[in-house]
């Protein structure tokens, strides 16, 4: 089987998984909802990441336990059969979506707020090649240039929100914590389906990572990160604009510096800085089509994976030209809705279910 | 054996190349992003917008104009202007007169009109028409008390061929003297639908009779000297454009000015002020000149009771810059500091009661009263425009004489 | 169908390429270690020393106890009809024995041959004359060697030696009588350093050898000499610590070495491009070099040098990015110094790479990143132009890689005007004439700046034309397009591999190594740096410390 799986290590995973944390952390989510009764979410996203890594370790504890070195192993255990398929193609689909939902963010805002008259299809076509080619190149090669982008990502995060630092205001984030502790239950629990495919990523390649241990390791190191990153950002954002404002921008990661009133050369290094995140958010739509197409190929017992990672590509750019420029984008905005409130509920019951079962059968059969 | 092998390799690293090649080739072939070349555009640097005759709006535009040190007549910039139901119609009719795309990335003023800021038109010509535009909104706001394109005129002057320093000295402006206030776009937005505080803006106003750099360089090129020909008490020298005082605005509708004194004493309360003389009053009618450096600011804002109560509390290291009495220094502790105290204290609070009395949060009191909030519901259910029409603010100055400035400056 | 179109698409087929390091917790790939073990998986035994049985067909062919025989029978191979270079010296010894020696005009030193072997043996006492008699007390040559086979004596005679044939034996002498005319050691042309060694490898297979062996004094230092494979017969030398080198990676660079099967093998360049994993890349996976000290510090780490008959450039085995873009003189260099000077050209390298696409990029979609003083200079230098910007970009890069290569190709001080003479004149002419303008050409030479920092040849080649591709890239995309060739060109480089060890060892993937890739780490004490080659000391020294390690990295396992 030609999976091109190669080996990467701890840092390498981490960083890939990081990436794609802090992508989802910062730019996926849909403005409207997520500030809608107020802004708490340098609560609920700190809080749903390490919600998301305790899921995480469970499941790799279950999988360690019943002798799993992979997820698609593990649900192939616990489900057998006709199940594990059906479960592997929910999975996959979840972790596509979770590809294509920060590149259709990225999109829009090129669509938005740099390239003029041009259309989506075309800025889609533009993304799709180092996409592509990254996936293809394996994971091995995402992970290494995961490690090596990872730094400049954060430096740049760190300095778009150093800039903003004179036009922070303590009021802009009361009230505090605006929302009550059920709400922010809610949206803890619902933010998680953010954060754990990423997480899943790093158990569907854990033989690609050496062993189970190693996958745990970078999923720590990686959730501890994306958390703490998210926190700042989050803080940052709301330390900048008030909830009202923040539910009615698009993206406002990318309007940090509009604040500042002195405005030297380094402030207008917005455009760019969100180029530089644009290219994180390419290496983790990579790592999660790698990843699904790794899941279905095995579950599907496929020769070689490189035609599912074009599927999954064409796929995501595919989801992104339906949403913003089909006739169905009211019903496709409406399923990205659900997916968003609810995709937590299959992405932590599938694998825990088939953990357990595995550990079940493994009891019976002992 | 070994040849099948060779044929195969080749075979694969032809396939290769000819799959990346295809993805290579795949952007050029499908996507064109209309790139627009640097010299292809028209850098619009300001824009202003004023009540119309015939229609709507009238639309100024300021274009930078290429390299420094090429200055003419007219300025080192190019001024369009049209009338228009829109900004959008604006454009359409500006850009069909001129030979380059018109580009709004650059714009770093916006300027509005006494009239149309009165009449609070201005939420609806920013949100929608900046973002289509990709106008940043951290172009700062100028309320324009006289015709706009005098205004844009009149700050476009040739003495100042680059119109990006201007942000900057209107900022320094602000930071130096207190005497204005700076605001942007993004702020104005924020304070329109926060609820939290209202804007205060710059207001600008043109001077016809100022001699400007140019005029007297020019004149002395012909022999003549327009220095001795200008009218008396008026300003020489700068751009006809100013920036004096504030706008106090109600959510989106200007609603009352401020004097430049009047301005420092906000802009302290608001946090804006770093440091500016302020002119002190003294007994025998002179006017000493005291420079003032904020150290502390405080403010709450109490809910309960029958009335929100307000208590400021701000911390001042003074110098003296000009005592004509010779008395503030020397009798600091015998009473002149009690005197300077009660002073600012009652400067201030009759700038809050001006701002009160036009429904104006200028001072930004809003922001504190949301902080006794737990929960975003009681926030919205709690109106504070209401509650702040019958505020209570008291105001205490703790002041710090700091001569050090004048064992410095060798006074 | 489906099954071809599989065979085809080499389905089934996992990644093909050689793998040095093991895994994190250091087990070996099962495969590896087999061939590891088997220590010769890809190299037939017999080979290493003079490529006998592929070149001729002589096959083991042997001489003849008959003096008349042998000597027609070489009179044969070497057309000594028309091939005049060949002398053969028939002459009586002493010792009453009829003797022919057989030289290549000009490869032997001919007063060599007469001085230490033919007048020696003319006045040998008479006795016995055996092998043993006549090198212990006649010949007076320092290294002398036995052998019975055609093709070896063949290969000697070709190479310089003089075989020494007595009537009625049946093996030959092959005795040192190398002469011939070579350029003497000096200046490495094109790896100047200020402060540092200034020797530079000849095309001297034996004085480059003996350059490494004067730095490298250790016993463990092998240089095994072997036929490059070429019909043509060049010499190659692979040096390495036999005590340090990795097995695995001196098995590997054999077996590559010995399926080279080519009619010229000229230099280390034709060898470096059959023996490289990607040989398409536009990138080198080997690292070529004109100085011994460099030679010996990669040595003295672990690795393999390779130096062919010829050419006066060693091919180092791995080589890493990190390896690429520095120069020995930082490690000459104190330690802030040399760790400026890496800065300095790291951002050369980055500036070289980007800024050219970086520029048209934002000229031409995103104007408002550009300061308001950079943008009316360079609409005012633009105003009467006549070319589109990005094109401008290209035909000014193109220009500069058209001085670069006339300015190395003219000879001596013209060369140095060329460059004057592009630099200047050619520059301020084109902005004269509306053909470049001035902000443009600032941008192409700072590039070009940047990218004469990188201190390998190839690598410079290499990047000059990547920055194309970016600046194409910008053009069509603005700064998306150029993110995505960055991405493209980063995972490329991460896929990259040189004989097993990743492109972008030590940062991706990060290994245990002390040195850091960019600043320059302090000088080891007896501790090895580049631990990505995981040596038989590194080994060692962690069995001795008893496994005790972290995670994170690549290690060897335990033995």
């Amino acid at each position: 089987m030609n999976m091109r799986l190669g080996r990467i290590g701890k840092r390498e995973g981490a960083s890939a998984c990081a990436i794609a944390m802090t992508v989802s952390g910062i730019f996926t989510f849909e403005t409207k909802l997520l500030y809608e009764h107020g802004n708490a979410t340098y609560i609920t996203l700190p809080l749903a990441v390490l919600a998301s890594l305790a899921v995480f370790l469970l499941i790799a504890g279950l999988m360690e336990k019943n002798g799993s070195v992979n997820l698609g192993e593990l649900i192939a255990k616990g489900f057998g059969g006709v199940l594990a398929p059906l479960a592997a193609i929910g999975l996959t689909m979840l972790v596509f979506y979770s590809a294509y939902a920060p590149m259709s963010q990225f999109i829009r805002a090129m669509h938005g707020l740099f390239f003029d008259g041009v259309s989506y299809s075309r800025i889609v076509v533009f993304t799709l090649p180092a996409v592509l080619i990254t996936a293809l190149l394996g994971f091995e090669t995402i992970g290494r240039t995961a490690k090596l982008i990872a730094p400049a990502l954060f430096i740049v995060l760190m300095l778009s929100i150093a800039g903003s630092t004179s036009e922070f205001e303590a009021y802009r984030l009361h009230p505090l914590p605006g929302l009550s502790a059920l709400q922010i239950a809610v949206q803890t629990l619902e933010e998680i389906g953010t954060f754990l495919p990423a997480l899943m990523c790093l158990l569907i390649n854990a033989d690609g990572l050496n062993d189970l241990k190693t996958a745990k390791r970078a999923g720590i190191e990686a959730a501890l990160f994306s958390s703490l990153i998210c926190l700042v950002a989050q803080l940052a954002l709301g330390l900048c604009y008030t909830y009202k404002e923040l539910g009615e921008l698009f993206m406002p990661m990318f309007r940090i510096n509009y604040l500042n009133k002195f405005e030297a050369h380094f402030m207008r290094m917005d455009k760019l800085a969100h180029m530089i995140w644009l290219g994180g958010g390419m290496i983790a739509a990579a790592f999660c089509i790698h990843s699904g197409a790794r899941l279905f190929s095995q579950s599907f017992d496929m020769r070689d994976i490189r035609p599912v990672i074009c599927a999954g590509a064409v796929l995501s750019s595919l989801m992104i030209m339906i949403e913003v420029e089909s006739k169905m984008s009211e019903a496709f905005f409406a399923v990205k809705e659900f997916l968003n409130e609810y995709a937590f509920i299959p992405i932590c019951a599938v694998p825990l279910a088939a953990a357990l079962a595995a550990s079940g059968r493994k009891r019976r059969y002992a | 054996m070994k040849k099948a092998k060779l044929i195969e390799r080749k075979r694969t690293a032809l396939r290769s190349f000819l799959s990346a090649l295809l993805l290579m080739l795949l952007p050029p072939l499908c996507a064109c992003m209309h790139p627009v070349s640097v010299e292809r555009c028209g850098y619009v640097v300001a824009i202003g917008v004023d009540e119309g005759t015939a229609k709507e709006y009238e639309i100024t535009l300021e274009l930078q104009r290429e390299s420094a040190g090429e200055a003419q007549d007219g300025g080192g910039s190019i001024i369009l202007s049209c009338e228009a139901r829109d900004i959008f119609e604006a454009v359409s009719e500006l850009s069909s007169n001129t030979a380059y795309d018109l580009n709004f990335t650059r714009t770093h003023f916006f300027i509005v009109g006494e009239k149309l800021a009165k009449e609070g038109k201005l939420k609806d010509i920013m949100n929608m028409s900046f973002d289509v535009l990709r106008i940043r909104k951290s172009a700062l706001m100028v309320v324009a008390r006289c015709s706009v394109r005098d205004y844009i005129g009149g700050i476009a002057s040739n003495n100042n061929a680059n119109i990006a320093k201007m942000q900057d000295a209107l900022i320094s402006n602000v930071e130096t003297t207190g005497e204005t206030a700076a605001i942007n776009l993004s702020l104005f937005l924020e304070a329109v639908n926060g609820g939290r505080l209202d804007a205060a803006a710059p207001i600008g106003y043109y001077d016809e009779r100022i001699i400007t750099d140019m005029k007297q360089r020019d004149s002395a090129e012909k022999g003549e000297n327009p220095i001795s020909d200008a009218e008396k008490g008026a300003r020489i020298g700068g751009m006809q454009g100013l920036t004096r005082g504030c706008a106090l605005f109600d959510g989106e509708r200007m609603c009352g000015e401020l004097s430049p004194a009047q301005t420092q004493f906000m802009n302290l309360v608001r946090g804006d002020y770093k440091r500016g003389t302020i002119a002190y009053p003294l007994e025998n009618g002179e006017t000493a000149s005291l420079l003032v450096f904020p150290n502390k600011r405080r403010i709450g804002v109490e809910l309960g009771g029958d009335a929100p109560y307000a208590r400021v509390t701000l911390g001042l290291n003074v110098t003296v810059e000009r005592d004509p009495s010779n008395n503030i220094g020397k009798n600091w502790e015998n009473g002149e500091r009690e005197k300077l105290k009660a002073y600012l204290e009652e400067a201030l609070k009759a700038v809050f009661e001006e701002c009160r009395a036009c429904s104006s949060d200028a001072m930004g009191f809003g922001k504190y009263a949301s902080m006794n909030f737990r929960s975003t519901a009681e926030w919205e259910a709690f109106s504070w425009k209401n509650a702040y029409k019958s505020l209570y603010a008291e105001f205490r100055v703790e002041l710090n004489l700091d001569d050090e400035y004048l064992v410095r400056s060798g006074r | 169908m489906l099954e071809k179109l599989f065979k085809k698409l080499n389905f089934d087929v996992p990644d093909p390429r050689f793998e040095l390091l093991e895994t994190e917790k250091g087990v070996p790939n099962e495969r590896r270690e087999a061939k590891a073990k088997k220590g010769s998986a890809f190299w037939c035994k017999g080979r290493a020393k003079t490529g006998e049985g592929r070149r001729n067909d002589q096959g083991s062919e042997r001489l003849s106890f008959s003096l008349q025989k042998n000597e027609r029978l070489f009179r044969a191979l070497f057309s000594s009809d028309i091939n005049t270079d060949i002398i053969f010296r028939r002459f009586e010894t002493g010792f009453g024995e009829e003797a022919l020696v057989i030289f290549m005009n000009g490869m032997a030193d001919a007063a060599s041959v007469s001085d230490f072997i033919i007048r020696p043996l003319m006045d040998a006492a008479e006795g016995e004359a055996d092998e043993m008699r006549i090198l212990e007390c006649a010949v007076q040559i320092g290294e002398a060697e036995e052998s019975c086979e055609i093709a070896a004596i063949e290969a000697a005679i070709l190479e310089g030696r003089t075989a020494l044939f007595l009537n009625g034996r049946r093996r030959a002498l092959l005795l040192e009588t190398r002469g011939f005319e070579k350029r003497s050691v000096t200046t490495a042309e094109n790896e100047r350093i200020v402060r540092g060694p200034q020797e530079g490898f000849t095309e001297s297979i034996r004085t480059n050898v003996t350059l490494v062996r004067r730095i490298v004094k250790t016993r463990d230092l092998i240089a095994s000499y072997r036929d490059a494979g070429g019909e043509n017969g060049t010499k190659l030398a692979l040096l390495y610590r036999k005590n340090i080198v990795n097995p695995a990676l001196l098995s590997e660079i054999e077996g590559r070495l010995a399926r080279i099967e080519t009619a010229l093998v000229s230099s280390s360049g034709v060898i470096e491009q059959l023996i490289e994993d990607s040989p398409c890349s536009p990138l080198p996976q080997t690292l070529a070099t004109e100085r011994p000290d460099r030679v010996a510090s990669f040595l003295m780490n672990g690795s393999v040098a390779l130096i062919a008959e010829g050419s006066p450039f060693a091919l180092i085995m791995p080589a890493t990015a990190a390896a690429l873009l520095n120069s020995p003189e930082d490690v000459y260099m104190r330690r802030p110094l040399g760790t400026l000077m890496r800065i300095v050209r790291y951002i050369g390298v980055f500036i070289s790479l980007i800024l050219p696409g970086y520029f048209v990029a934002v000229a031409l979609y995103h104007q408002g990143l550009l300061s308001t003083e950079v943008l009316s200079t360079l609409i005012k230098s633009r105003e009467m132009v006549f070319e589109p910007l990005p094109f401008e970009m290209i035909l000014l890069l193109f220009v500069f890689q058209l001085i670069r290569e006339a300015g190395m190709r003219v000879p001596g001080s013209v060369g140095q005007a060329i460059g004057v003479i592009g630099g200047l004149i050619l520059g301020q002419a084109a902005v004269s004439a509306n053909l470049a303008s001035t902000v443009i050409l600032i941008i192409v030479a700072l590039s070009g700046l940047g990218n004469l920092c990188i201190p390998d040849y190839s690598t410079q080649i290499a990047a000059s034309y990547f920055r194309i591709g970016f600046v194409i890239a910008a053009w069509l995309g603005g700064l998306l397009a150029l993110t995505g060739a960055f991405i493209i060109f980063t995972a490329y480089m991460a896929n990259l591999k040189s004989f097993g060890v990743p492109f972008l060892s030590p940062t991706a993937p990060k290994t245990f190594t002390k040195r850091p890739a960019i600043l320059r780490g302090a000088i080891g004490r007896g501790v090895r740096m580049d631990d990505w080659l995981n040596t038989e000391a590194e080994a060692e020294e962690r069995a001795n410390e008893g496994g005790k390690r972290g995670s994170g990295g690549l290690r060897r396992k335990k033995a």
